[in-house]
């Protein structure tokens, strides 16, 4: 069963460590569909945070359609998150180091590249597509 | 929340129960002497007709210094209990919580602050009356032979008049009514100064005021005891001491039959 | 979503001064509440309101619908711990989960046998003589066993050490999870409330500055820095809760429901307690300001 963590100093909200901490662990083979996700109580009997959280974050990987509640029983693995094979990572990291040494001979600095990167990220995933 | 008033009870009427016990035990002790005595001495058939003085001299003199002693006790004991319960029974039975604050945490239980507050007047009137009427209960039972004899004493007479300042608070159903009276001065008190220990100061300077002045200055206004009728014997001294007293009646008293 | 806390215009007046004017919330249902704000800033006379111990100078408040303790079944839905956790020093842990059963008609006597155990409190020790943080679970399994709708506590853990604060919130949390109640939890510490709240109200100066879902707040605040400039210099639609200057630049924190586009600006977003730093002391600027003008 995974174990969750909180990094309170992140400023990353509570429900969404959770969720990348579900990926990671997805990515990482520790969790495999099939498997079954903490409960609310069991989350908050460690983490001592808002249940209302967990189920926020629940929600939001069922939304992703990683997971499936599943009424008295729990919230199990569904499957793995598309594209999380390293080949296709190993590509797009090679993509994205070329792209940035171009910004830079450009002139650009990083905190440029930065609010680059953060307006098409978001403008991208406003859009939905998942 | 009756259950609970009374837990929250337990040390006073612990207390109680153990100055109860004290005083039981010691006038169970005594009391086969002392009726004995008083039985043997012929007061009771005399008292009609007749002197009872050299009777009753001769059985105070029989008794001894401790009885004396005790009967004393007896009646400040039960002068100071009404104030005891007003001061240490009454006055904090509020006080401590709005003090201590919990009575945040009564108040936010199941009931309301109504049914708490009337369960622990009820229960700590009950308590107090029902203490005051033991004590007196006992006390004026055990009295009862040297309340009758010591009167003959015309020097006594004043002291141990029935409606007098001394019997008449300590005796029968009267103390009762001053721990009640009591009783609700110590709660009105602590409601009023919300502080335990000027509750209880004020509660027992108002109560020993009272009590003092009442008898002084209040109740003769409102009642007349009878006086001694000229059907009944003159009396002539004996003296209610810790010594002996030669059983010899002076001859001051004209009347009197030989 | 029905109110659980509903106030119009509250307000409470002591004898010299307001603890508490034109409170007007609606708290809504199965949330966990964090009321901040500094001390005396009225967060006490609210939850006392609320929890029916003080009777308001004017306005309204109801609690789960009704007044608050109108009567032995309101009640009984509502759960409080006070400030300090008071119990009764004389009378032991078992005499105080007694008195919760003979007052409490819903009384989970199995729940507080758990907790007891789990929290390894000694039933015969006399309360007096517990520690703060055995206190403060005792006051909240008192509290928890009732199984309220609503529980309000006040500063329970103010005085605890980091451990018996972790503990404390651990064992609250553990309770809304299992029994879903609302909770309205007052502290001026902010770093506790963030791990547990998901709606924030702020008093400061005795009245409520802001109010919300947390996660709409920290969206809807922002953290703009740039080059010296007024606050009407800033587009309409955006609020200014609190604003520093220098000579060359200016620090403003707005409440605006619309995108940012002015590129001068660096927009950050703002942390609980960032944004309750600038309501509390916006709050005492607002002060200054009034006397300003009225002098």
């Amino acid at each position: 069963m995974i174990e969750f963590q909180l990094d309170e100093t992140s400023g990353i909200a509570t429900y969404l460590q959770l969720v990348q901490q579900v990926h990671q662990a997805l990515r990482m083979g520790m969790l495999e569909p099939g498997d079954r996700l903490p409960t609310a109580q069991q989350v908050v009997a460690k983490l001592a945070i808002n249940p209302n959280t967990v189920h926020k974050a629940y929600r939001e990987l069922e939304r992703e359609g990683l997971v499936r509640a599943r009424p008295g029983l729990g919230t199990f693995v569904t499957r793995s998150p598309s594209g999380t094979d390293p080949a296709t990572q190993a590509r797009f990291l090679a993509a994205m180091t070329d792209w940035l040494r171009s910004a830079r001979s450009a002139g650009l600095g990083p905190d440029d590249i930065e609010a680059i990167y953060r307006t098409a990220f978001r403008a991208c995933f406003a859009e939905g597509a998942a | 929340m009756i259950r609970l008033s009374v837990l929250q009870f337990r040390a006073q009427a612990a207390t109680a129960a153990v100055a109860l016990a004290v005083f039981a035990v010691i006038l169970a002790a005594t009391s086969p002497h002392l009726f004995g005595l008083y039985d043997s001495s012929g007061i009771a058939a005399c008292q009609a007709h007749g002197n009872c003085l050299p009777l009753a001299t001769s059985f105070v003199n029989k008794l001894g210094g401790f009885y004396t002693v005790f009967y004393f006790i007896g009646i400040g004991f039960l002068l100071l209990v009404p104030a005891i319960i007003g001061t240490f029974w009454a006055a904090p039975l509020l006080t401590r919580e709005f003090e201590a604050g919990t009575f945040q945490l009564a108040w936010t239980q199941s009931v309301t602050r109504t049914r708490w507050l009337a369960a622990k007047l009820g229960v700590g009137a009950l308590a107090a009356v029902a203490t005051a009427g033991l004590f007196s209960l006992l006390l004026t039972w055990w009295s009862g032979p040297i309340d009758t004899a010591a009167p003959f004493d015309k020097g006594n007479s004043i002291t141990f008049l029935r409606l007098g300042f001394v019997l008449f608070p300590t005796r029968g159903i009267t103390p009762l009514g001053y721990a009640a009276f009591a009783f609700a001065l110590g709660v009105t008190a602590g409601v009023l100064i919300r502080r335990t220990v000027p509750a209880m100061a004020a509660t027992l300077a108002t109560f020993l005021s009272i009590q003092i002045a009442w008898p002084i200055w209040v109740r003769p206004t409102s009642s007349h005891p009878p006086t001694s009728s000229s059907r009944s014997p003159p009396r002539t001294s004996l003296t209610l001491t810790w010594r002996s007293v030669p059983a010899a009646a002076p001859s001051s008293c004209p009347t009197c039959p030989a | 979503m029905s109110a659980v806390i509903q106030t119009s215009g509250l307000g409470k007046r002591y004898r010299r001064a307001w603890g508490l004017r034109e409170c007007t919330l609606a708290i809504p249902e199965g949330r966990v509440v964090g009321l901040v704000g500094p001390n005396g800033a009225g967060k006490t006379t609210l939850l006392h309101m609320a929890a029916g111990l003080l009777a308001p100078t004017c306005g309204t408040i109801s609690v789960l619908g009704q007044r608050p303790a109108a009567g032995p079944a309101q009640l009984a839905r509502v759960g409080f711990v006070a400030q300090d956790t008071p119990v009764y020093a004389r009378m032991s842990v078992a005499d105080h989960l007694r008195l919760g059963a003979w007052l409490n008609p819903g009384w989970d006597d199995a729940l507080t046998r758990r907790r007891i155990g789990r929290l390894g409190l000694d039933p015969r020790q006399r309360a007096g003589s517990l520690s703060g943080g055995q206190r403060a679970q005792l006051a909240l399994t008192l509290a928890l066993a009732k199984r309220p709708d609503l529980l309000i506590l006040d500063e329970p853990v103010a005085s605890l050490d980091p451990l018996a604060r972790r503990e404390f919130l651990r064992g609250l949390m553990e309770a809304v999870a299992e029994h879903g109640a609302s909770v309205v939890l007052s502290s001026h510490l902010v770093a506790d409330l963030e791990r547990v709240c998901d709606y924030l109200v702020v008093l400061a100066a005795s009245r409520v500055r802001v109010a919300g879902e947390v996660s709409a707040l920290l969206a809807s605040h922002h953290r703009l820095s740039g080059p010296r400039r007024d606050p009407g210099a800033l587009p309409a639609g955006q609020e200014v809760i609190e604003e520093s200057h220098t000579d060359k630049q200016s620090i403003f924190l707005v409440r605006t429901d619309q995108p940012i586009h002015d590129p001068s600006w660096t927009v950050k977003p703002v942390s609980m307690e960032d944004l309750v730093l600038g309501y509390m002391s916006g709050a005492r600027d607002d002060r200054t300001h009034r006397l300003e003008v009225v002098s």
